[in-house]
């Protein structure tokens, strides 16, 4: 399979004064073409500054890295023709309504004529009544979906989203991630960074998780989240409050977290002798959970 | 891989972006040199005795349309660059698939575009009120085109130098706004005293007005080759400085 994005030994060293912060150690990545590829890590993992020197406004200290072959350094104009970017801070173009904007960014890509593309974007992204609107005049939520419609006006190779999704309304959330699904399947490199860790776990295959500058996880979504562990958690909710945990309940590692839930965790296989178990129970309620990819995300960074 | 629609698309976004507010832009500085002709060229001119055969208005003209093209193709780029520092659209300059020379091209032309729409509004306006000879319409041309260039080359690099639009304006009134008054719009600079006379021929803007003058109505102060070799000498300097400034990214690339 060809390689969309290739990082390899990637050093970037912030310096003011006497600080200096190595925001990125030896980074080293690669995504394969038409991947849906999560990017995870805590603020100020280094995934920003990974994304700034994909795309222009911050410069590595060293390392390689290649856009579908192409390295940044040596093809730097033509790697920018083949990718889109959506920053994760909010900014706009005062001076220019919402299709003066997209007219612009089509030109600098060398697109002219690019309206109905502008018009689909618009509709794909529910802004089509904002299109003669100020840029100013936009919320928060509007602003971001902008900047989507930016990167994607010039129909990139691969396209990168930093937390794209942060202020966008639930409904809007998911017909956004319908859209790059759609866009995804038409053969589009996703590289997504994003703090609603279910939107990695449901939308992309491999993830990698960084922290403090370098990758800690990285493997196919499932089994990072597996790695934890294959097990479940049952929470049970009973009408009365729980007394004393029923002794034949302790070898699922039974907890009460209220008097009134108590919680199993178990193996997959499992599952028939905890029903067995529920006989007599009578519980008013039962959920049952996986571990997340919070769970791995939560263990790897914040816990490190 | 040259960009051309690129180039064209960043220019016309500076354009139409300074036509947005010609109120600000366009209007505004023809506004303040009519107030000038009202003040020095009406009020005063009277009282005011020729100056090398010339009357005084004449003799201004040239210094106002200097004014119109220095502010203009300085306010242009610096403005521009630091309001997208603001807006945080800088990072969409840097991600754009446009070499350096093609950014600079673009910021320049629309720079000079400005500066010349303006000088041009000043020029007609004044041809309500005064004529000239016309001594070497070519040198007018040049001269009008080197002193936009070199106020846009430092426009350029003051936009990417300035942290916020204070910076700015920190150039325009202690360095420009001086240098542009002393530099003898409104009076002979050989009519300085002394030292003074002396140290104002080392204001680049005096060989300016200096060619526009001579330009438009034969009169000289200094020598027009002079004059020409330290603007050309100038401008290729601050072009060279402005344009490896932006190619290094320095105060725009982290």
């Amino acid at each position: 399979m060809a390689t969309a994005i290739s990082i390899k030994n990637v050093h970037k060293i912030y310096s003011k004064g006497e600080n200096t912060t190595h925001a990125l150690k030896d980074f080293s990545l690669e995504i394969n073409s038409g991947e849906f590829f999560a990017l995870l890590g805590p603020n100020g993992g280094g995934k920003s500054t990974l994304i700034n020197i994909i795309a222009g406004p911050t410069k590595k200290n060293s390392g390689t890295i290649k856009i579908c072959g192409l390295d940044i350094d040596t093809h730097r104009e033509e790697t920018k023709f083949m990718i889109g970017v959506v920053p994760q801070e909010v900014n706009f173009d005062s001076f220019f309504n919402v299709n003066e904007v997209l007219t612009f960014c089509s030109g600098y890509y060398g697109i002219k004529n690019n309206q109905n593309y502008i018009d689909e974007i618009l509709e794909k992204l529910n802004l089509e009544d904002k299109k003669f609107a100020n840029t100013r005049a936009l919320s928060g939520g509007m602003k971001r979906r902008l900047l989507i419609a930016k990167a994607l006006v010039h129909k990139p190779k691969v396209l990168i989203l930093d937390e794209p999704t942060a202020g966008v309304d639930v409904e809007l959330r998911h017909n956004l991630w319908v859209y790059m699904r759609e866009l995804n399947k038409a053969g589009l490199t996703v590289l997504l960074t994003t703090h609603y860790l279910e939107e990695a776990e449901s939308l992309c295959r491999r993830t990698a998780i960084i922290n403090k500058g370098t990758v800690v996880a990285l493997d196919d979504t499932k089994k990072l989240i597996k790695s934890l562990g294959n097990y479940k958690e049952m929470t049970l909710n009973f009408k009365d409050k729980i007394g004393k945990i029923p002794e034949h309940l302790e070898q699922f590692k039974a907890k009460k977290i209220s008097d009134y839930d108590l919680v199993l965790t178990f193996e997959p296989k499992e599952l028939n002798k905890v029903l067995t178990a529920l006989k007599d129970l009578n519980p008013s309620d039962i959920e049952l959970q996986s571990q997340s990819l919070e769970d791995v995300f939560l263990k790897l960074t914040y816990r490190s | 891989m040259a960009n051309p629609r690129g180039t064209w698309t960043l220019f016309k976004r500076e354009t139409q972006r300074f036509l947005k507010v010609y109120m600000q832009t366009i209007l505004a500085p023809v506004v303040n040199n009519l107030l000038y002709f009202a003040v020095f060229g009406f009020s005063m001119h009277k009282a005011i005795p020729d100056i090398q055969g010339i009357t005084y208005l004449q003799f201004m003209v040239p210094g106002l349309v200097i004014m119109g093209l220095v502010n203009n193709a300085y306010q242009n780029p610096s403005s521009s660059i630091i309001l997208m520092k603001y807006q945080g659209i800088i990072g969409d300059l840097l991600s754009i698939p446009l070499k350096t020379y093609e950014i600079f091209i673009a910021f320049i032309s629309s720079a000079l575009l400005r500066s010349f729409i303006v000088g041009l509004v000043t020029f007609i306006t004044a041809l309500f009120f005064v004529s000239f000879p016309y001594t070497s319409v070519p040198l007018i041309l040049i001269s009008a085109f080197l002193v936009s260039l070199f106020f846009s080359f430092l426009g350029l690099f003051v936009g990417i130098w300035a942290k916020e639009f204070d910076n700015q304006m920190f150039i325009q009134t202690f360095l420009i706004m001086p240098l542009t008054f002393l530099g003898g719009v409104f009076y002979p600079v050989s009519s300085l005293p002394g030292v003074i006379g002396t140290i104002a021929k080392f204001d680049p803007i005096v060989h300016m007005i200096n060619l526009l003058r001579y330009g438009f109505t034969g009169i000289q102060e200094i020598s027009i080759s002079l004059s020409m070799t330290v603007l050309v000498t100038i401008t290729v300097a601050m072009g060279i400085i402005s344009y490896f400034t932006l190619r290094s990214g320095w105060k725009l690339k982290n």
